[in-house]
């Protein structure tokens, strides 16, 4: 998902001018860590991560609770310095004044003043950016109206639904025009309407040339959003690629899913030690180990007498990627 | 604008709107000076006006800033903090904002609190204006520098509020709110000069009841300017080293 040349965007540009050119004349990763450490305490938040993002990447970190993620964002955002290793904003190290500047943060937690409007709000942190006052109001009405809150701008964010203060949260990442953008789950709790209108803003920006750091526990985002992915758990960043590239690397490339009833129960059993067995939502996932043939399954499904008709073979997901790479469901 | 000032915007937009806040820093104190003003039939030519006057409104006003510190607590776990941060606004622009309102807030407090004194007991506020408004400065000051220390200390809000509360009604039955130093232990009357109360309701004295000059008020000044820079030191080292901006 590279930004688009040609993007036409009604309500002009959300980022400024000069992105593009800066892009093309910096060769320097727009965001990387090295060899990353980060201990709270007896845990090792964060075990050694190197990670590289290039200008104009929509880069999704997925992984559990606790995985790494907020650890991330935080050195990149110059919240939290490493204990060893770097973060590094372009050129720059990450907390640096001016790297700062070229960052928007939407924090995990609604970090909004609840007793003053939408308006005030963004005003205010405008204004902890340095925006003249002229151009503070413009851009809070410019916001205002891509979150889709222009009706609401002068009611109290307390009254707001879940779904208008995560917008009016993302907005107030993007007061300065920011080239980084980095979003801590900024989806949890909301309905999928607010969803939808957070997703085509992010795409929109990324569109228009914002490099985005993603972090979700939710592989549905991860896979509908990101250009590329980093899979992270206990710290450390397990796998990294495109979907496409993360989906190589299971030992099958379909895997098969049929109804969790007692009539399948036998079949499971069957099963043993043939692949990877997942239930969830009443539904058995059967993923097959390396060689393991389709056509053995099938076999093994008529010896129970179950008919072809429960069977459907799909694509594998990112969940399967995550169960390959730690024994475990990302739900858990 | 610098972000002190936007900053200090904020907290200003937020007390407008927070009816509570100002039933508890204007309406309470102002009851309990004319209940108590009544019961001890003060008038204006009695030293009690004074010291009714400014021992409640001392009271009421570190109880406000102490909570207006403690807001600190409510900001960090709404990652008001992390936003902030994540941009070109360094931590000491969150604490001077926060005893710049605080400072500020206490003056406008206070001199309302007076003038209500001068309407109700015939206190003589206008020819002394100019320096009863400084040495309210200098009390709101030490007041708001107190406040921040209370909620660095604190490892959490309930924690600040417990803390806060003990402080203030100690320091302000110590200090002479409540009633005169002068009827405590000699030992207590020593132990009443470490507090601000004490300092700023003998500052609100000697420019109300002794006519003093601001040459005179100077050491009460001094004392409490020296509070108020000792209080705000120790509250900025103890911040650096504490969690809430983490």
């Amino acid at each position: 998902m590279q930004a688009h040349p040609d993007s036409f965007s009604p309500l002009g540009p959300l980022v400024g001018p000069s992105r593009r050119s800066h892009r093309m004349n910096t060769p320097a990763p727009a965001l990387s860590l090295h060899s990353a450490v980060k201990r709270y305490g007896a845990l090792t938040a964060l075990d050694g991560v190197t990670l590289e993002i290039q200008p104009g990447e929509f880069f999704g970190l997925l992984g559990p609770n606790g995985a790494g993620k907020t650890t991330i964002l935080a050195l990149l955002a110059g919240l939290r310095a490493p204990d060893a290793g770097e973060a590094r904003i372009g050129e720059r190290p990450a907390g640096d004044p001016r790297a700062r500047r070229e960052l928007g943060l939407v924090p995990q937690g609604l970090a909004l003043y609840p007793d003053l409007t939408a308006a005030e709000n963004l005003e205010i942190f405008g204004g902890l950016y340095g925006l003249a006052r002229s151009a503070r109001r413009a851009r809070t009405a410019e916001l205002l109206q891509a979150v889709q809150l222009s009706d609401r701008r002068d009611s109290l964010v307390r009254t707001f639904s879940g779904g208008m203060m995560r917008r009016l949260n993302l907005a107030a990442a993007l007061l300065h025009r920011p080239r980084l953008l980095l979003c801590d789950e900024p989806t949890v709790g909301v309905d999928p309407h607010s969803r939808n209108e957070i997703f085509e803003l992010l795409r929109r920006l990324n569109r228009e040339g914002v490099t985005i750091v993603y972090s979700t526990h939710y592989l549905e985002e991860a896979s509908r959003l990101c250009s590329r992915i980093g899979i992270i758990d206990h710290g450390k960043i397990l796998a990294l690629g495109t979907q496409d590239e993360l989906l190589e690397r299971l030992p099958f490339e379909e895997e098969i899913r049929f109804p969790a009833t007692a009539a399948t129960a036998g079949l499971c059993a069957d099963l043993a030690g043939l692949g990877q067995l997942a239930t969830e939502d009443g539904l058995h996932r059967f993923r097959p180990a390396a060689g393991f043939p389709l056509s053995a399954f099938y076999l093994a499904a008529e010896r129970r007498a179950l008919p072809s008709r429960l069977f459907a073979c799909a694509r594998p997901s990112l969940e399967a990627v995550f169960l390959h790479l730690t024994g475990k469901s990302l739900r858990e | 604008m610098s972000p002190i000032l936007v900053l200090l915007r904020k907290d200003v937009a937020q007390f407008r709107r927070d009816r509570a806040a100002m039933v508890f820093a204007f309406l309470v104190p102002l009851t309990m000076i004319i209940l108590f003003g009544q019961i001890n039939g003060v008038n204006g030519r009695s030293s009690m006006a004074g010291q009714l006057v400014g021992g409640w409104a001392m009271q009421f006003l570190l109880f406000v800033l102490v909570w207006s510190a403690n807001s600190l607590f409510q900001e960090k776990d709404l990652g008001l903090f992390q936003r902030i941060l994540s941009g070109p606004v360094p931590r000491s622009a969150i604490l001077w904002s926060k005893f710049l309102y605080g400072a500020g807030f206490g003056l406008l407090q206070l001199v309302i609190l007076f003038a209500a004194g001068g309407i109700l007991f015939g206190l003589e506020i206008l020819p002394h204006l100019p320096v009863l408004a400084l040495v309210c400065f200098c009390a709101a000051a030490a007041c708001s520098a107190f406040g921040m220390l209370l909620a660095s200390l604190a490892n959490t809000l309930e924690m600040a509020r417990g803390l806060s509360t003990f402080c203030i009604l100690l320091m302000s039955a110590l200090g002479g709110a409540w009633f005169p130093v002068s009827i405590l232990p000699p030992f207590l009357q020593h132990v009443s000069r470490f507090t601000l109360v004490y300092w700023s309701t003998l500052g609100f004295r000697q420019v109300l009841w002794e006519r003093a000059s601001l040459a005179t008020l100077l050491p009460t000044i001094g004392i409490l300017i020296a509070m108020a820079a000792a209080l705000v030191s120790l509250a900025w080292w103890r911040f650096n080293r504490s969690q809430i901006f983490s």
